[in-house]
């Protein structure tokens, strides 16, 4: 019984670093129709900068706002030059220049950070344990589940509760009356992108401390992160959600079922999900005829 | 017209391949080639998916995979006859894309996209953890050479070659001839008006699945003959970064011209192994040779060198589609 | 279902019985009940958003009805696929051109036609089977006057040729019932004239039903007229008796006031 809850708990926090990651890269495709599969790299080079931020000695907390910003930065510089040239193309198109781009940036990445694997030095107050049922579960997990929960909740609270999201919902219906209202859509637009950018890096923050940085982590995670977006539907938000939680729990029990075959298990019910429901658990619009 | 000029230009082509060996390339060139070759056929294959179907599949490595194992065990275990382990492969390599195919039937764009990623990694969880009969990371290796039927043995890299060359003019004529098929045609009706389609008469998933076990043959071919390359295989030709692969060599080359398939693989292998003997930064060359391309050259290199060509008296493809406008995911 | 077809009357080529769909609260056809007969041409008119095309998406299968058949010479077709109804004969045009752009005109129809022979997945064909579906190309675009446009892409001609195109692409099926789905918007007089002559001279005992906003294309050629309005069927009638319903009369009046 302990046992299942504490995996139970595991699956809880894989399926939150899932969520946040899908989240980022869901907002740039269903309010932008954009495919940004550099999402990987962003959460591996926030990773690296929490690794690094953490050995500082700087207030560690920081981290996380600091991992936000470079992620937000680099959005800001990829919006510039070349996403924006490429915002109104096919995915098809959208989908080659932006794994071009992640392979680049792995490599620059291997170049810069080394190809060893980075662990963070988790700050005192995160680094025990607690006591579930008897049985110890680190703290900084319980740490990762909070924020992510916390960070999903207020995002879904931006998009859908605000004026600010209903600018951005109005853009993807409409841009030319958005731009009667005498509001810039180009800037909404890099606004998203560096604030979905920012996500990754954060997300690639709190990660970090479970599943390290190393090479190859970006790619791993932008498949991951793109599989529950896809299979959550393209975009919605309960969508990316739901299919997170789907694919968090699979994987955690598969792993427990049989080390061997939980890849294969994993990969079997998330192409089943998709073959059962070829829009998506829960699509995005209806198809007209 | 336009039938007798590319029947021309396909006879100056495999002419040209056919007196290679005698100008004195050496052995070891002659073995890239044959690997482009062979990779071009992939690719080639890929085309018939991406270019004329409009179906962005991720999931191609599992065919070239599928029929790379096949004939490298059945070469190892019944018979290295080039006439039963390459057959051994396209089967193999059509049974898998046949249920693949099956099982996209209703997908399309991004959905399809990931549903061929997953099955296609479903395939290679099963290559990589069946240590048994694939060897799994560690490859398999052992592979007999090839024989022709008389038993005489393929080692060369001008035996090699010529295998390869045969193979390539095959699948092109293979392919071209269901590309201008009334079949062909209509795969290119549902890439541009699927409703249109069904409104016609045309059962989609009809269509989709007879490319589907087209191009999985002409992938298993492709994959069949390369375990005989290098006397190896590993379990990366089925991984879904070899589809990337592929699916980069086929944009470098031109979507939707078949040859482009060929020329994407040269360009890709050549730059490849020059530039990995210069630097060991060598994915970042290509991935920034690759960005540059989509940026500056998007319809493909193979389709601007056919444009270059147009004064010679080379017409347009036949079925033309901008690579920035058709044959999408939306 | 097939227990039911006995019961059909003899000559209806299409019957609709107590159709209905609704999309979330909207109901868009609403409990229709229709006989069409075969070979007549009858005219499908009403209001913006009477439920005009959501019918012949029903009609042809690309939406399924909530409740309801759809009876096509007899058979129940009401959970064919589209195409598979479009194999039984039973054929749509599109409100917008649905050609092949960068193909020719000929190219255009003899997709159809290979369609209709049954080699259009062929791969190793026989060259007569090719030959005859260019033919037929080539005839239908004669007999409306394009033959010399048969060559270009579609995409190259004019708006109105087109369309009519697209119709004839619709004819190389050869249809037993033909849905005409504002088939002449866009196109003059005369071309209408053209396309409609040809429609009814192509094969006589073809069903045709036709919408139209032009109510004078409709009440000129249509034997018979059908009238919905939100959905529901309001009158069904010679053209002398639609025009003298005073239920018409107010539901294209109510309409004419929101303009």
């Amino acid at each position: 019984m302990e046992y299942y809850v504490i995996q139970s708990l595991n699956a809880l926090v894989f399926a939150v670093i899932l969520l946040l990651s899908g989240l980022g890269l869901s907002v740039v495709m269903s309010l932008m129709n954009f495919v940004n599969l550099t999402h990987g790299s962003l959460y591996l080079l926030g990773s690296y900068i929490a690794v690094f931020w953490m050995a500082t000695g700087q207030p560690w907390y920081l981290a996380f706002p600091a991992a936000f910003l470079g992620g937000a930065a680099a959005g800001l510089i990829l919006d510039r030059f070349p996403f924006q040239l490429f915002y109104a193309r096919t995915h098809l198109m959208q989908v080659l220049l932006t794994y071009g781009l992640s392979v680049v940036f792995a490599d620059l990445m291997r170049w810069g950070f080394g190809a060893h694997i980075a662990t963070p030095q988790i700050p005192e107050l995160l680094r025990g344990v607690v006591f579930i049922l008897d049985t110890p579960f680190p703290i900084y997990r319980l740490f990762v589940l909070a924020s992510g929960v916390v960070l999903a909740a207020g995002l879904w609270f931006l998009f859908d509760r605000t004026i600010w999201g209903a600018v951005v919902r109005a853009c993807v219906v409409d841009t030319r009356i958005v731009e009667a209202l005498g509001i810039n859509t180009k800037h909404v637009f890099t606004a998203v992108l560096a604030l979905s950018c920012g996500l990754g890096a954060l997300s690639g923050a709190l990660g970090s401390g479970i599943l390290a940085a190393f090479p190859g982590l970006d790619e791993e995670i932008l498949i991951l992160a793109f599989i529950v977006v896809v299979v959550g539907g393209l975009g919605t938000f309960s969508g990316v959600a739901v299919s997170a939680l789907v694919l968090g729990f699979t994987m955690t029990f598969a792993k427990m079922l049989s080390p061997e075959f939980s890849n294969l298990m994993s990969l079997a019910v998330m192409a089943g999900i998709l073959i059962w429901r070829p829009d998506g658990l829960i699509a995005a619009t209806r198809r007209e005829v | 017209m336009a039938g007798n000029r590319s029947t021309l230009v396909l006879s100056v082509v495999v002419a040209a391949l056919a007196v290679l060996p005698l100008t004195g390339v050496p052995d070891h060139h002659l073995r890239l080639v044959a690997e482009i070759l062979i990779l071009g056929v992939a690719v080639m294959s890929l085309d018939l998916l991406i270019g004329y179907g409009g179906l962005v599949s991720l999931g191609h490595a599992a065919m070239f995979g599928v029929g790379a194992y096949a004939a490298a065990l059945f070469a190892t275990h019944v018979s290295p006859d080039l006439l039963l382990a390459i057959p051994a492969g396209i089967v193999a390599a059509t049974l898998v894309g046949a249920v693949m195919g099956a099982l996209v039937m209703r997908s399309a764009n991004l959905f399809l996209l990931i549903l061929t990623l997953l099955l296609s990694q479903m395939v290679w969880e099963v290559i990589f953890r069946w240590r048994d009969v694939t060897g799994g990371a560690d490859g398999f290796r052992g592979i007999p050479q090839l024989t022709l039927p008389g038993g005489m043995a393929i080692d060369s890299g001008v035996d090699l070659y010529y295998v390869a060359g045969v193979l390539a003019v095959g699948a092109y004529l293979v392919a071209a001839s269901f590309v201008n098929a009334p079949i062909g045609k209509a795969l290119v009706g549902t890439r541009e008006q699927p409703i249109r389609m069904t409104a016609l008469g045309y059962s989609i998933p009809r269509i989709r699945l007879s490319v589907f076990m087209v191009s999985s043959a002409i992938a298993g071919a492709a994959g069949a003959l390369y375990p005989f390359v290098n006397l190896y295989v590993g379990p990366q030709v089925a991984h879904w970064t070899m589809s990337a692969t592929l699916v980069i060599m086929l944009v470098l080359g031109g979507v939707c011209t078949l040859f482009g398939g060929f020329i994407g693989a040269a360009i890709y292998l050549v730059f490849q192994t020059h530039v990995s003997s210069y630097t060991d930064r060598w994915q970042l060359v290509v991935g920034l040779a690759f960005v540059a391309t989509v940026l500056f050259v998007p319809r493909g290199l193979g389709r601007e060198l056919h444009q270059l060509l147009r004064p010679l008296g080379l017409g347009e493809p036949r079925v033309t589609a901008e690579t920035d406008k058709k044959g999408t995911v939306r | 279902m097939t227990g039911h077809t006995s019961i059909e009357p003899t000559g209806a080529g299409l019957s609709l019985h107590g159709v209905r769909k609704s999309f979330g609260s909207y109901t868009a056809v609403d409990d229709v009940t229709l006989d069409v007969l075969q070979g007549e041409l009858l005219g499908l008119i009403g209001p913006n958003g009477a439920g005009k095309t959501t019918l012949f998406n029903i009609v042809t299968g690309f939406v399924r009805p909530d409740v309801g058949r759809v009876v096509f010479e007899g058979a129940d077709v009401t959970r064919l696929k589209p195409d598979q109804r479009v194999r039984r004969g039973l054929v749509r045009t599109f409100q917008k051109s649905m050609v092949f752009p960068e193909l020719s005109a000929e190219e255009n129809i003899a997709m159809a036609a290979r369609a209709r022979q049954g080699s259009g997945y062929a791969w190793w064909r026989p060259a007569e089977r090719a030959a005859e579906a260019l033919a037929e190309g080539s005839r239908l675009l004669r007999a409306i006057g394009l033959e010399r446009r048969g060559a270009l892409p579609v995409g190259a001609l004019s708006h109105g040729e087109q369309r009519m195109v697209d119709i004839l692409v619709s004819l190389a099926l050869r249809p037993r019932l033909l849905l005409m789905d504002e088939p002449t918007a866009g196109l003059t007089r005369e071309e209408t004239a053209r396309v409609m002559d040809l429609v009814r001279a192509h094969d006589r005992s073809t069903t045709v039903v036709l919408i139209a906003h032009d109510l004078d294309v409709v009440f000129s050629l249509c034997e018979r007229i059908a009238v919905l309005n939100l959905g529901a069927l309001l009158a069904v009638g010679s053209p002398e008796e639609i025009r003298a319903n005073p239920e018409v009369r107010t539901a294209y009046l109510g309409s004419h006031r929101e303009h």
